[in-house]
């Protein structure tokens, strides 16, 4: 994973991602900042990027299998819309380790699943 | 025998009438009590109103504005022996059985329009008549009820005239509504106009700027320019994903051409800019709000531009840190709204090119080293935001109370504000911090900007 933007002079292709900012702060009673930690769990946070993000085309496949190259610059996640006529098991696979999901009853048309890209990096 | 005093937080805006302190009905007042002499640790304190409270502050808003005589008392309870103190207000009735017009009814944005406000009651007590549009712009703001005002294009302009007393007691009054058509605008700034003047004819001319630049953008869609690479779209713009196409090549360079004559005539126009001082909170409001609309296209603003610019939004800042103490809530929030569109702005300008998100400026490649320049005027304005963000934050928790909050939401910037106890705001977020009081009440601040404009990344597996 590359790390993001860079910030000065360099002629390197930035990697902001196009990320929008949110920050978040305690302020005393004179405004300064106070620090704080995370007790045990981390916090989420979903930050959105400009809309105008050129993001690939999706890849439609009508196969049982289905491999992904991800050597890019750029941290990725992967979106899948799956769409079935019978129940199944959606297996998916970084490298050589294998992560199965539960098998997925078909009350339901279309089914979404996310790898985000903390999962992706590193393979 | 103790000693309680307490006084509105915000003196200015309870004024001493020797028995009543006169408020407005849409001022908030927030009293405090205390204890001048050593006092035993009390057992109870009471505020006498509308319902006891155990705290030595007390926040309630006056929706009764029918009653016009309100008395608030604090009763300390000690071991043995009890001690009060109370604090009359009168409510201040805002102008009433006035009425405005606007004449003519309909003109071109070069007509001169004629407001006209009469019968205001205690008329020797009108401070100032002010006009806004429908989504509270101010167009202009005059001290007499008659006044001239050109107007932005619109079909069918809802305009409404506030009338303010010297106690700030506002009134707003509905005009009907107007029809301004598009003329060819040739008035340009002189240096014999108002601030009114100067900040109507700003709206013109970025109205024509703006135009000319959403044709420009609907002209790159078109010709297949990724728009990521020359413009930071708005918290506001739609999920517009973008699908791949080949770029024309030779659009872009039109485009960057066009680009550049834009940012050329606005940096000619931000340089014939005159300073006018800050005659009254309007004032504040009407020049915050032309600085809004002259750096809203943020790619096209030169360094040049930047430097004049962001100085200015610093001036402003800090008026509105003077003023503050004079000024009723309403306005410090349209203020500080502008204040911080007006930052944003000039800092994804600045940062823009840095991140390629935007193209550098001709007038700004001209020097050596054009990246680092770049870099250099991006620093010290990343540091003055912070400066501004403060001075602006630390503005609007003045009147935001314990339990209270507030957010600000512009296309540029989201910020929102919440004044709470410390205890109770790491409970809810689950959070922990050591040597601090958790007694004490903080402010909780949550922003969401347009982009990265400086960050430190910590990467942790």
């Amino acid at each position: 994973m590359e790390p993001l933007a860079i910030y000065g002079r360099s002629q390197i292709e930035s990697n902001t991602n196009l990320s929008r900012s949110l920050s978040i702060s305690i302020l005393d009673e004179k405004g300064n900042e106070v620090p704080f930690e995370t007790n045990s769990d981390s916090i989420e946070f979903f930050i959105p990027r400009d809309p105008n993000l050129r993001i690939p085309r999706m890849i439609l496949t009508n196969e049982t299998f289905h491999s992904l190259n991800l050597t890019t610059d750029l941290p990725i996640s992967i979106h899948f819309e799956i769409k079935a006529n019978f129940s199944y098991r959606f297996v998916y696979k970084f490298d050589k380790q294998s992560t199965f999901t539960n098998s997925i009853e078909v009350n339901q048309s279309y089914f979404n699943f996310m790898i985000d890209n903390q999962q992706t990096m590193s393979h | 025998m103790f000693i309680f005093l307490y006084r509105c937080v915000i003196k200015s805006l309870c004024s001493p009438n020797v028995e009543f302190q006169k408020v407005n009905p849409t001022t908030q007042i927030a009293l405090f009590s205390f204890c001048v002499n050593e006092c035993p640790e009390e057992k109870k304190l009471i505020w006498n109103i509308y319902f006891g409270r155990n705290t030595t502050n007390f926040t309630c808003l006056i929706h009764f504005r029918n009653e016009t005589h309100w008395k608030f008392e604090v009763i300390y309870q000690f071991e043995g022996i009890n001690s009060s103190s109370a604090l009359n207000f009168e409510i201040n009735p805002p102008p009433s059985n006035g009425s405005c017009e606007i004449n003519p009814r309909n003109g071109t944005t070069n007509t001169l329009f004629n407001i006209t406000c009469s019968h205001w009651k205690i008329k020797e007590n009108i401070k100032e008549y002010s006009l806004f549009t429908r989504n509270r712009q101010i167009i202009a703001f005059s001290p007499i009820p008659s006044f001239e005002v050109r107007l932005p294009f619109g079909n069918s302009l809802d305009l409404f005239v506030e009338i303010r007393d010297y106690l700030d007691g506002i009134t707003q009054f509905n005009l009907s509504s107007v029809v301004v058509t598009k003329q060819s605008f040739s008035n340009l700034l002189s240096s014999n106009l108002n601030q009114n003047e100067i900040s109507q004819i700003i709206s013109l001319i970025t109205e024509e700027f703006n135009e000319k630049e959403s044709e420009m953008m609907d002209k790159a869609i078109s010709n297949g320019i990724p728009l990521s690479t020359i413009s930071v779209s708005s918290l506001l713009s739609r999920i517009s994903i973008e699908k791949e196409k080949s770029t024309n090549q030779s659009a872009r360079l039109e485009f960057l051409k066009e680009i550049n004559e834009q940012a050329n005539l606005r940096e000619d126009l931000i340089k014939s800019l005159i300073d006018f001082p800050i005659t009254s909170a309007n004032s504040l409001k009407l020049q915050s709000l032309s600085l809004v609309q002259l750096t809203s296209s943020t790619n096209q603003l030169t360094r040049t531009t930047l430097t004049i610019i962001s100085e200015k939004c610093f001036e402003l800042t800090k008026e509105l840190q003077i003023w503050l103490e004079k000024m009723p809530f309403e306005h410090v929030q349209t203020i500080a709204a502008q204040l911080l569109q007006y930052a944003s702005n000039v800092l994804t300008a600045a940062n823009g090119p840095l991140q390629k998100r935007m193209e550098i400026l001709e007038k700004d490649s001209q020097v050596e080293w054009v990246f680092d320049s770049q870099k250099e005027l991006a620093d010290s304005l990343n540091d003055k935001r912070n400066q501004i963000i403060f001075i602006l934050t630390s503005s609007l928790n003045l009147h935001l109370n314990l339990g209270q909050n507030y957010s600000i939401e512009t296309p540029q910037v989201f910020l929102s504000l919440q004044t709470i106890s410390l205890q109770s705001l790491l409970t809810r977020m689950n959070l922990s911090l050591s040597n601090l009081n958790r007694n004490q009440t903080v402010s909780f601040r949550v922003r969401f900007s347009l982009f990265l404009s400086k960050f430190h990344l910590i990467f942790s597996q």
